[in-house]
């Protein structure tokens, strides 16, 4: 009963051809009648009291349809949701502030929405901008982490006694009685500045509504699709059934994308509905600088204590954590600093401690790795300093602390951004890093290579670096397949794509089961109409959690098939085989009958069925871990500096 | 990032352009290949009125030998420069600096006459042309003048055209025998703007000395300034490393005052000028001392 | 005009190797691998250009790193 392994294979993708030919979708690429277009007026202040707005000029304006302020959004003015609220850490302080659909009273960042023009194109909008008189008073603006928790700073959110937006103390055994043992005490400030993650595509969002069908359509360049559904509808006052989101083929998402609700993704469908016509905005590039989420701003005072061989004692980590103008996305980004730091070592005594500070820039939630790169540049470092100071190998150290195979699951005993403890699944570090070092020839590299080039005046180094990514997290994704009666297999499921290949991997899952080819399951991502339950795609979840959900519900199929044609070849299961498309009895490859054979037998048009029958080839399954499953790495790299 | 509304010509010949541009004055702008006024419109920061695009006119676009100098039409895209034998062979420095334009995509579009009209002082072209000695041609509906380079750039994208004036036509004059050039620049990457830049030219007197030295900097000032201390330190001297070295500490101490922006500090600036300005001397040297006949061989950075 | 757009030339020559360990946690054993290109890379830079330049008294404590930076730590470090 063995079908032919496909997952892992190396497979030709199969959403190339529509990608590559200019076929796929883009939200950019709906067009439709009576299309108008929008453009926001954006603060150029980093911080400033708004006094005042007239708009009349711009409205006045040929070609423009509506203006609309945040006086003109009456009850559908309100913040945004807090997207993941902090997990139960002890102590806790979290202030909630989250980012609203356009500035008030006060404008917190710069590129912060205050007007919406729309009009019959983008250009005429863009025009009508220059006619909104906005009256600014200038506020001195908090962009130093730590200026802005001194004394008599000024403050972003005025109701609030401080810029702290959160402060966080996990612990693992004892941090300061460590210390009393170390022979090294090792002590260093580290910075992280912020970056912007610039997906090809920028943000789009497009809206229609049908007054006949009564039913809102929204296409918006999102990572979490279904969210965004059952937000709108309850935002919108709708069914979710009547709202239905498409993440089509999106250029990219590295996280920015699953913020919720930007102010543009939820005007956007507001202004469909109320104007009756459809209505779409395209973020431009300038625009993305500043209106797309970021991340990455840290400064971490931090502390390593080892004894003589390079063990580590204990690590203790003081940081701040840049969380811009609005805090919604909850504490996914530092406490993800604070986890990865442990990476793949054994650090029996570990205090780390973070204030998550809000300040006039553009709002911070994760982005590509999501704060897991300051903790592993802060342990990485202090490494190395440490094996300086005690006059052993970069590697060797690392190898000395590396946790053992037979220590998994380990559990860190601090809380993860899931709110579970952090405990690693299973690994197996130390064969990694060598394997590492051998590709790198690193020990080659050192003795011999690297003398020989600084004696001829080239500036040659190494680096080796180890970590470990928590990965796949809950809380679930589902999935449904079905086999049509051309033998052809669907497969949908709710989380978006944004270029990861997800049609090629879930396709490569299901034909494994079926023992069909990975060409011939059709994969529908990201269309609340197809699937509308699940979460995202984000945390490097989409394998995992809806990989699994895909392989659940293809085994479901799978049994229907052999029941089935357990029946039409009159044989058990057990001797059938699933293989190119059909089923046959074991031995017997010819006299067998087709996927699509079958799916026609399983969806009569007349006579009786047996009761309790459920029609056709199809079954929906759904998948959630208990927590999430850690990946681990080592990176090694030659660089010259010229 | 779309622009403001404006009113678009494309005139056939040299003559319809200056009669627009005479015209409409200062609310006009040349387009030529766009590929900096476009992006300034689209943010807005431009807002031309009119538009009075060049692309169709041919007769701005041409590389042509000048006695045994160069003359290239106004309109002559980058890329054509770049693959140029009379360039390489007439003005080496010319075609030495040209990979260093941005990409491949922007200099099939972007002409010379463009980046020099433009006077960013970060381009290659403007301080190419200072090195060389190179003369403007401008035209208008009423006449038209030759300006040296010494005078055509007039500070942060500033040049001497009057509103009416079109650049038509540039003339390098031809380098004296035993001359060496060198183009040099540090960027983050490939194509990006530079950090620092650094054109060469050098002549050596008969006994092997150096008889005169023009070395123009970019990305150090409001445009391409000419390192005249640096060459005073050239004069008379024979070359050599050490030479070369002082020449380049002189430019960075006397020659320029760099700005401090986002990508690099005044002292990186000022460090850069010192071993670009010395690399590009001992690169130019070497070069005057094989023999200006020598010199086009496309050298590598 | 300041935008670093990074391109494909500006990729270094990347090997790649496996190792499974498979996680207990779902019954395909998989785990994520979306971020891991991202994750160690800054810490990787700051010490092999560390390791490159040679230098005592050299550290690299920040991310991330520009060429003028650079020549400013350096700088610092004499």
């Amino acid at each position: 009963m063995e079908s032919r392994r496909q997952i892992g294979e190396r497979v030709r993708r199969t959403e190339d051809a529509r990608l590559l030919t200019g076929r796929a979708l883009f939200v950019d690429d709906v067009r439709l009648d009576g299309m108008l277009h929008v453009a926001f007026l954006r603060s150029q202040h980093a911080h400033a009291r708004l006094t005042g707005m007239d708009a009349t000029a711009a409205r006045a304006r040929p070609g423009v349809v509506a203006v609309y302020t945040a006086a003109d959004l009456g009850d559908y003015w309100r913040p945004g949701p807090l997207l993941v609220p902090p997990p139960p850490i002890a102590g806790l302080v979290f202030n909630a502030c989250t980012q609203v659909p356009l500035a008030k009273e006060k404008l917190r960042h710069v590129g912060e929405p205050i007007a919406m023009v729309v009009a019959e194109s983008r250009y005429l909008a863009e025009d009508a901008l220059d006619d909104i008189v906005v009256e600014a008073e200038p506020l001195p603006a908090v962009v130093d982490l730590e200026a802005a928790l001194a004394k008599g700073a000024p403050r972003v959110h005025e109701h609030l006694p401080s810029n702290v937006a959160a402060h966080a103390v996990q612990r693992k055994g004892d941090y300061a009685r460590a210390k009393q043992r170390a022979h090294t005490v090792i002590k260093r400030r580290f910075r992280y500045d912020r970056g912007a993650s610039a997906a090809i595509e920028n943000r789009a969002v497009a809206a229609q509504w049908d007054p006949r069908a009564e039913e809102l359509t929204v296409w918006d360049t999102t990572q979490a699709p279904i969210p965004i559904r059952n937000g709108l509808a309850q935002l919108l006052g709708l069914l979710e059934s009547q709202v239905r989101v498409v993440a089509p083929f999106v250029g990219g998402g590295f996280g920015p994308k699953i913020m919720m609700y930007y102010p543009e993704e939820v005007l956007v469908p507001w202004a469909a509905m109320k104007l009756g016509r459809p209505v779409k905005w395209t973020e431009d590039r300038q625009e993305n600088f500043f209106a797309t989420t970021q991340e990455r701003g840290q400064i971490h005072d931090a502390e390593i204590t080892l004894d003589q061989s390079g063990k580590i004692l204990g690590v203790r980590d003081v940081f701040l954590h840049d969380t811009g103008a609005y805090d919604p996305y909850g504490l996914t980004v530092p406490i993800n600093s604070q986890c990865t730091l442990l990476g793949p070592y054994e650090i029996p005594n570990y205090e780390s401690e973070f204030t998550a500070v809000f300040t006039n820039k553009t709002i911070v939630t994760p982005v590509r790795g999501a704060g897991r790169q300051h903790g592993v540049f802060v342990i990485e470092r202090l490494l190395d300093f440490a094996a300086k100071e005690l006059g052993i190998d970069r590697a060797e150290i690392r190898r000395r602390n590396l946790l053992r195979r037979d220590q998994f699951p380990f559990n860190n005993e601090i809380l993860f951004q899931d709110s579970a403890p952090l405990t690693y699944d299973s690994g197996d570090y130390e064969p990694a890093l060598d394997q590492a070092l051998e590709l790198i020839d690193y020990h080659r590299f050192v003795r011999e290579e690297q003398p020989r080039l600084r004696a001829a005046g080239r500036h040659v180094g190494i680096g080796i670096v180890c970590y470990v990514e928590g990965t796949g997290i809950g809380p679930y994704e589902g999935a449904r397949v079905t086999v049509e009666p051309g033998g052809r297999v669907r497969l949908a499921t709710g989380v978006g794509t944004q270029g990861q290949g997800h049609f090629t991997a879930f396709a490569q899952i299901v034909a494994e089961v079926l023992g069909v080819d990975v060409a011939d399951v059709h994969v529908i991502t990201g269309d609340t109409r197809e699937f509308h339950w699940g979460t995202g795609t984000f945390a490097s979840r989409g394998a995992v959690v809806a990989g699994s959900a895909c392989q659940a519900a293809a085994l479901r199929v799978r049994e229907k098939i052999l029941e089935l044609a357990s029946q039409e070849l009159e044989a058990s299961k057990a001797d059938l085989v699933l293989a190119g498309g059909s089923v046959h009895v074991r031995g017997d490859p010819s006299a067998g009958i087709t996927l699509g054979a079958l799916a026609v037998k399983a969806n009569p048009l007349r006579g009786a069925v047996r009761p309790g029958t459920e029609p056709g080839l199809e079954a929906t399954a759904y998948f959630g871990p208990d927590r999430g499953s850690t990946a681990s790495g080592v990176h090694a790299m030659l660089v010259e500096v010229r | 990032m779309k622009p403001a509304r404006f009113d678009y010509f494309a005139p056939g010949t040299v003559d319809e352009a200056l009669a627009l541009l005479a015209e409409h004055g200062d609310q006009a702008k040349p387009l030529a290949g766009g590929q900096s006024l476009i992006p300034a419109m689209n943010f807005r920061l431009a807002r031309p009125q009119v538009l009075v695009d060049l692309n169709q006119v041919a007769a701005l676009s041409y590389i042509r030998a000048n006695g045994s100098g160069l003359a290239i039409g106004a309109m002559t895209r980058q890329r054509a420069v770049e693959r140029s034998d009379l360039v390489a062979r007439a003005a080496p420095l010319l075609a030495e600096a040209m990979p260093s334009i941005a990409h491949p995509q922007i200099r099939n579009r972007g002409t010379v006459g463009g980046s020099l009209a433009h006077a960013d002082p970060s381009a290659e072209l403007p301080a190419v042309a200072l090195a060389l000695e190179t003369r403007f041609r401008a035209k208008s509906a009423t006449g038209e003048r030759w300006i040296p380079a010494g005078e055509f750039f007039k500070g942060m994208l500033e040049t001497a055209l009057e509103p009416g004036e079109l650049l038509v036509e540039i003339a390098i004059p031809p380098l004296p025998a035993r001359s060496g050039t060198a183009f040099l620049e540090m960027a983050r990457r490939h194509g990006d703007y530079a950090l620092v830049g650094v054109a060469a030219v050098v002549t050596l007197e008969a006994n092997g000395r150096c008889q005169a030295a023009r070395v123009a900097l970019l990305s150090v000032g409001d445009g391409p300034v000419l390192a005249s201390e640096a060459a005073t330190v050239l004069a008379g001297q024979a070359p050599s490393a050490e030479l070369a070295r002082a020449a380049g500490e002189r430019a960075a101490s006397r020659d320029v005052d760099p700005p401090s922006d986002i990508h690099a500090s005044a002292a990186y600036r000022r460090r850069l000028v010192a071993v670009l300005t010395r690399r590009a001397l001992e690169r130019a040297f070497e070069r005057a001392e094989k023999g200006s006949g020598e010199q086009g061989a496309v050298p590598s950075g | 005009m300041d935008y670093l757009l990074p391109t494909a030339t500006d990729v270094p020559r990347v090997e790649t190797a496996h190792r499974e360990t498979p996680s207990p946690l779902n019954p395909m054993g998989a785990k994520g691998v979306g971020e891991a290109g991202a994750i160690p890379t800054g810490a990787l830079f700051a010490q092999a250009v560390e390791d490159a330049l040679g230098r005592t008294g050299l550290e690299i404590c920040e991310i991330p790193l520009s060429p003028s930076r650079l020549f400013e730590l350096i700088e610092e470090a004499r």
